[in-house]
């Protein structure tokens, strides 16, 4: 523990009776008010905008596009991207687990009962980040997708489709085996998955990505490593990395038509 | 060029997922150094 977080510690201890407060009334009627006033808000909101429930399904009804309530857009629009059992299992799986294992993966003792975002910079930017991932996709999700779930303006007409994608996405190991003219047949055959050079290589540019990342902040920052030990050092960094590549992956399909970095017969990430 | 920036406007959902993904972190970070600030000044007009 550093010195400046004991002094703190010793101070909280030595405090005198005259400078604290009881919990009863003091905090719990904060709390009640607290909760008071989100139930008020919670309900005015559900007033003046209700849920978009509708008819019972028919099929004669088949709307274009079907887009789930607006807090599930963001997961929605994570399946343009990413295969449906990674978008719909476990990237959400990945979120709850992440979001709960919290609590035990920060040793920082400040903050506790006050805000700070100075003592604790990593913390928060990191969760605005994954949070502010979250968010956009939620906006694209609900504002910009239209007719076939393409993307549309607002000044666009969003009652004309629009004309089919010309871009043709291509998995990671068919650029590689083009580029460096590699042999398409498999090195090893594990029953339906035939392992070629070029799926060798997309292994070891997505496990590299861990790799890299867990190997540089070690190395940069062993402050940071030091503090947060061996396991926590190890799970933080794979959530974070795991986030982080949530984000990298769109971009690697936006930008280079990549549809999938590894493919097996199971999974495609 | 325009097998990679052409339609659907790849260019424009590039630039609006990374500005809207920043400006929304940005906005949180702000947001929550704006309450750090203001419980500080608080406290010392107690």
């Amino acid at each position: 523990m550093e010195i400046s977080a004991l002094i703190k510690n010793e101070a909280e201890k030595t405090r005198s009776p005259e400078d604290t407060v009881l919990v009863w009334p003091n905090l719990v009627y904060i709390e009640l008010i607290s909760i008071l006033v989100a139930t008020a808000s919670l309900l005015f909101l559900s007033i003046i905008s209700p849920a978009p429930l509708e008819e019972l399904a028919s099929a004669d009804t088949t709307p274009n596009p079907t887009k789930a309530p607006w807090y599930f857009l963001g997961l929605q629009e994570l399946l343009v991207y990413f295969d449906p059992w990674l978008a719909g299992v476990v990237l959400p799986t990945m979120i709850i687990i992440g979001l709960i294992i919290i609590p035990y993966v920060d040793p920082n003792p400040n903050g506790k009962g006050y805000y700070t975002f100075s003592e604790r910079k990593f913390s928060v930017a990191g969760f605005s980040f994954g949070l502010g991932l979250w968010y956009i996709l939620i906006v694209i999700g609900v504002w910009t997708r239209g007719l076939d779930w393409s993307w549309y303006w607002p000044w666009s007409d969003w009652h004309v489709h629009m004309s089919v994608t010309a871009v043709k996405l291509v998995d990671l190991e068919l650029i590689f085996e083009n580029m460096f003219g590699l042999p398409k047949e498999p090195l090893v055959t594990l029953g339906r998955y035939g392992i070629t050079v070029a799926n060798l290589i997309t292994w070891v540019f997505f496990l590299g990505y861990y790799a890299v990342g867990f190997t540089v902040p070690f190395l940069l920052f062993r402050n940071f490593y030091n503090k947060l030990g061996l396991i926590r050092y190890n799970l933080v960094m794979f959530f974070f990395l795991s986030m982080s590549g949530v984000m990298l992956k769109m971009l690697l399909r936006l930008t280079f038509n990549i549809k999938y970095l590894v493919v097996t017969p199971w999974f495609k990430i | 060029m325009d097998e990679i920036w052409g339609y659907p406007h790849r260019l424009g959902i590039t630039l609006f997922l990374i500005f809207g993904t920043a400006l929304l972190t940005v906005g949180f970070i702000g947001f929550t150094a704006w309450l750090e600030q203001s419980f500080k000044k608080e406290k010392i007009k107690k």
